[in-house]
């Protein structure tokens, strides 16, 4: 029988003290209420990406010496016609709207550009305070383009949109009140909303906002409804109400303790540590079916239902703790990926299995004790029916050789998928699927440079002073290497208003800039003055490829003016274009290092690298053959997959384990192959059941608004599903052939 | 851009009072119960007498604070720069004479608070300030005129440094939310 470290004695330890231990879950359950009172979310989406990496490195720079522009949201007007006196009229009226709004600190857009009028006139805004007609408008924006070429980047050539950067203020962009902040400026937006005007926001904020938005509504609606799914399948296999309660027990208790837990410790919940929730529903479910069948197994022959109990405890608990084990195993590979997020997930995750595990070890034995005392009798269910699903399965073990060959046919080509598989992140992928956000996003990618920047960041001389020549020099050049790159108008810097001074006879220096607000200097020099920044409009959602390749050009440009040493590019499109990608080639490498710890702990367990590498294959097959679908289908891998798949990976572990466990007992009074086959015909409903009863739970958060946790749930459906197949068709086969000696012996 | 903030620095030397008006010695409760409430601005301003207009927006809130004392809070828009209108506007003594200092801090007011006097419905305010271009001391002022209880207007007028001939900076035209 497996080893599963001793950790079922916990629930034995339960049964004989029912009453305390009763009171002491309560008393937790109770704690965990009102953790879950201090739940907190994040829409946190750099600090995931975070990684130890020079690139992470230049952005904390980039942060640290100039402003955080993780607070930028854009703002973007669609109408008609904007070179009308209306549309232009409603515009400014937007602008000041939101430059009067209490949370915003500064805007930057057509309107807050200025150009120098000459000595008489001075500084004044780039267009007009008012129009007298549309010609006039039309004039003035064509001007305006061709007198301040980055003003392109801040309304549509065609005239029927136009953005602006808000800069909000820190405090209103916290986690806390990020959504807030955002819902009153989209309350804001909406105000100008006609037919023929329709302002959305986009950006960082708006990103972030979006995020929180979706984790709420899927924690409050989706888990629920999945876990209320689960329990309804698990009523239709029992037929008995408290059958379907005590199945539901563990899995509502140990979502409950992991969110409490985390409001309690201040742990936020992320877009990453979302998929927990719904993955505690999984495993806890299907560990509780596997004991609760095995109780009502027993039961059928002996009518003592706590011995039952505690026999069931005894065969099925050890393989629960181990699947508990393996599925902690492959969440904790997640840290070797040397990230911030994933290490979080990978940690907080491990405790959120465990805990689910004590659910399933300690509240399912409690419930089921207390539910028999009260005359419950657990009935024989029509999951055992099921068991003819074996049928195929034992038949095929006269083939197995065959069988064998298949399986590692499949398992190569599907490695094969492994290593050629492409890899993408994108943050809109992360938005909802009919998010306003996501949508805005898309167009201004599509019409404009992008919204978010990247920038480079020009180290400047401080041995001599900021206007000298050889410093101006820099700059310049600089921008020269930006436009062999990047098209004229998607940039904009210090020199543009250096140039506009230049007309009038002046010239920049560090007095000048020294009395101007550093809200609105930061956007262009460092505090002391020893780094010029160049921000270049870019795309958060560039593939791997077109970043690496735009990053490249801009190298060689920079190498051409010797400027290699003096300037670094960074910004978020650096971020996800780059270390994003590099990241999930690490969570690939973890995924490896979880199947061979998995392996390692079972052999452990079992006490036989024999049956450890029996189950090698038939536990990489579900994942490289889901990755070998999704490379034939032209899907790249993304963080959710990649996440998926480790994680399935380890939940997917559990049938080898069970079955494992009980050929293990089996082998007691048999020989090997009676052995396989007794466990395939024992083990398979309890298999298909839990297979099905999780992969109805997981469909329901397919329907989630965000796309990660829908591609999180398929991925991890579509890896069950194999996963039941593997185990009741390969896994026989390789015990059956493994084993062979011991069987003639 | 960066300069542009040169200019709306000196324009706000005038935007700054958004305030009060009063008729006669004890017409002070009476405006203030005016001005109470949420308020909108919308004017044009120019930063020197040569120089083109721009477009003002302000927000205002009111609230009374005691029977001779006005708070506000609010801000200015001009282009791409926001100004806080923060303060109060008091009724000293019953006096025909006001006290106000909400833009201190972005007017670059040499003196923490400024004076005012009513005169029929218009209270006029004048103070110094140190223009933040030239460095140079400018004479600046304000009327306000409470027009109804749901409209006032605040001019501004202002010395041009150069010439030292007074100018109009503009006027911003207030409505009652």
């Amino acid at each position: 029988m497996i080893n599963g470290f001793g950790l079922h004695k916990l629930g034995l330890m339960a049964l004989r003290n029912p009453v305390i231990s009763t009171i002491l879950l309560a008393m937790i359950s109770f704690a965990a209420i009102i953790g879950i009172n201090k739940l907190e979310f994040s829409g946190e989406n750099i600090e995931i990406l975070r990684d130890g990496s020079q690139e992470l490195a230049d952005y904390d720079e980039l942060l640290g010496q100039f402003r955080n522009f993780n607070n930028d949201a854009v703002v973007l007007m669609r109408i008609d016609n904007l070179s009308t006196v209306e549309g232009i009229e409603t515009f400014r009226d937007l602008n000041f709207e939101f430059q009067l709004d209490e949370r915003v600190e500064s805007i930057l857009s057509i309107f807050s550009l200025v150009k120098y009028g000459g000595p008489d006139e001075g500084w004044q805004s780039a267009l007009p305070a008012e129009y007298e007609s549309d010609a006039e408008v039309l004039e003035s924006l064509k001007q305006l383009a061709a007198d301040i070429p980055s003003s392109q980047s801040l309304f549509s050539p065609n005239f029927d949109s136009a953005v602006m950067v808000v800069y909000t203020k820190a405090e209103a962009t916290k986690d806390k009140n990020v959504q807030e902040t955002m819902d009153g400026l989209t309350a804001l937006a909406k105000e100008f909303n006609s037919e023929t005007v329709n302002v959305t926001i986009a950006g960082q904020p708006a990103i972030r906002a979006d995020l929180i938005h979706s984790i709420v509504a899927d924690l409050l609606l989706l888990a629920p409804l999945a876990f209320l799914f689960c329990a309804v399948l698990a009523f239709i296999l029992f037929r008995q109400p408290i059958a379907m309660l005590l199945c539901a027990l563990p899995s509502l208790l140990s979502i409950g303790w992991f969110l409490g837990s985390a409001g309690l410790t201040g742990t936020s919940l992320n877009f990453l540590t979302n998929i927990l929730p719904a993955l505690l529903i999984v495993i806890v479910f299907a560990d509780t079916l596997h004991l609760y069948l095995k109780w009502q197994k027993l039961s059928q022959k002996n009518e003592d239902y706590v011995a039952t109990l505690k026999q069931a405890i005894v065969e099925v608990g050890p393989a629960c703790a181990l699947s508990s084990v393996t599925t902690a195993a492959a969440l904790l590979s997640l840290c070797l990926s040397g990230n911030n997020g994933l290490y979080e997930l990978g940690i907080i995750g491990a405790i959120a299995v465990f805990g689910g595990f004590i659910s399933v070890i300690v509240a399912f034995p409690l419930g089921a004790y207390w539910a028999s005392k009260s005359g419950f009798k657990p009935k024989k269910s029509i999951a055992s029916k099921v068991g003819i699903i074996a049928g195929p399965a034992m038949k095929l073990l006269n083939y197995r050789k065959s069988v064998l060959f298949v399986g590692l046919l499949l398992c190569i080509a599907g490695l094969y998928a492994h290593t050629v598989i492409d890899s993408r992140f994108r943050l809109i992928d992360y938005l909802g699927n009919q998010s306003e956000v996501s949508q805005s996003e898309n167009y201004i990618d599509s019409t404009y440079y992008g919204s978010t920047p990247l920038f480079a960041i020009v180290d400047m001389d401080q041995t001599i002073a900021l206007d000298d020549p050889k410093n101006e020099g820099r700059v310049y050049e600089t921008i020269e290497a930006v436009k062999d790159v990047f098209p004229a108008g998607s940039f904009y810097s210090l020199a543009d208003f250096a140039d506009e001074i230049k007309k009038a006879g002046g010239k920049i220096d560090e007095k000048l800039i020294d009395e101007l607000p550093r809200f609105l200097t930061s956007r262009f020099i460092s505090e002391d003055k020893s780094q010029v920044l160049v921000t270049i409009f870019s795309s958060a959602n560039l593939s791997e490829s077109e970043m690496q390749e735009r990053l490249a050009n801009m190298d060689t440009a920079l190498e051409k003016r010797s400027l290699s040493e003096v300037v670094k590019i960074t910004g978020y499109p650096v971020l996800s274009g780059v270390v994003a990608p590099r990241l999930m080639d690490n969570l690939r490498i973890s995924l490896l290092v979880a199947v061979l710890l998995s392996i390692i702990l079972i052999a452990l367990s079992a006490g036989s690298i024999k049956l450890g590498l029996a189950c090698l294959v038939p536990n990489m097959l579900p994942i490289v053959c889901v990755e070998l679908i999704l490379y034939l289908l032209g899907i790249p891998l993304n963080m959710s997959i990649a996440v998926a798949l480790t994680v399935a990976f380890g939940i997917a572990v559990d049938d080898s384990i069970h079955m494992l466990n009980q050929y293990m007992l089996n082998r007691r009074d048999h020989d090997n192959l009676p052995a396989v086959a007794g466990a395939v015909k024992e083990v398979t409903p309890a298999l298909f059941s839990t297979t099905l009863i999780l992969s109805g739970g997981l469909i329901i958060m397919c329907f989630s608004t965000l796309p990660a946790m829908a591609v999180f749930a398929l991925v991890v459906i579509m890896t069950l599903v194999l996963a039941f197949l593997a185990d009741i068709f390969q896994l026989p086969a390789y015990l059956a052939i493994l084993n062979d000696k011991r069987s003639e012996k | 851009m960066l300069k542009k903030l040169l200019v709306v620095s000196a324009l706000s030397l005038g935007v700054l009072a958004v305030p009060t008006t009063s008729v006669d010695v004890n017409a002070s409760p009476q405006i203030f119960e005016n001005m109470t409430g949420s308020w909108r601005g919308k004017g044009k301003v120019k930063s020197g007498p040569k120089a083109k207009n721009e477009s003002i927006r302000c927000k205002l809130k009111s609230r009374p604070d005691g029977s001779s004392k006005l708070k506000m809070t609010g801000n200015c828009a001009v282009s791409g720069f926001v100004f806080s209108l923060n303060g109060f506007i008091q009724q000293n003594g019953g006096k025909n004479s006001y006290t106000a200092n909400m833009f201190r801090s972005f007017a670059n007011l040499k003196q923490s608070n400024f004076s005012g006097k009513r005169s029929g419905s218009k209270i006029n305010f004048s103070f110094k300030a140190r223009d933040r271009i030239g460095k140079q001391d400018v004479s600046a002022r304000i009327t306000m005129n409470s027009k109804s209880a749901k409209a006032f207007d605040v001019a501004i007028s202002r010395t041009d440094p150069k010439s030292g001939k007074i100018f109009s900076v503009g006027t911003i035209r207030f409505s009652k939310r």
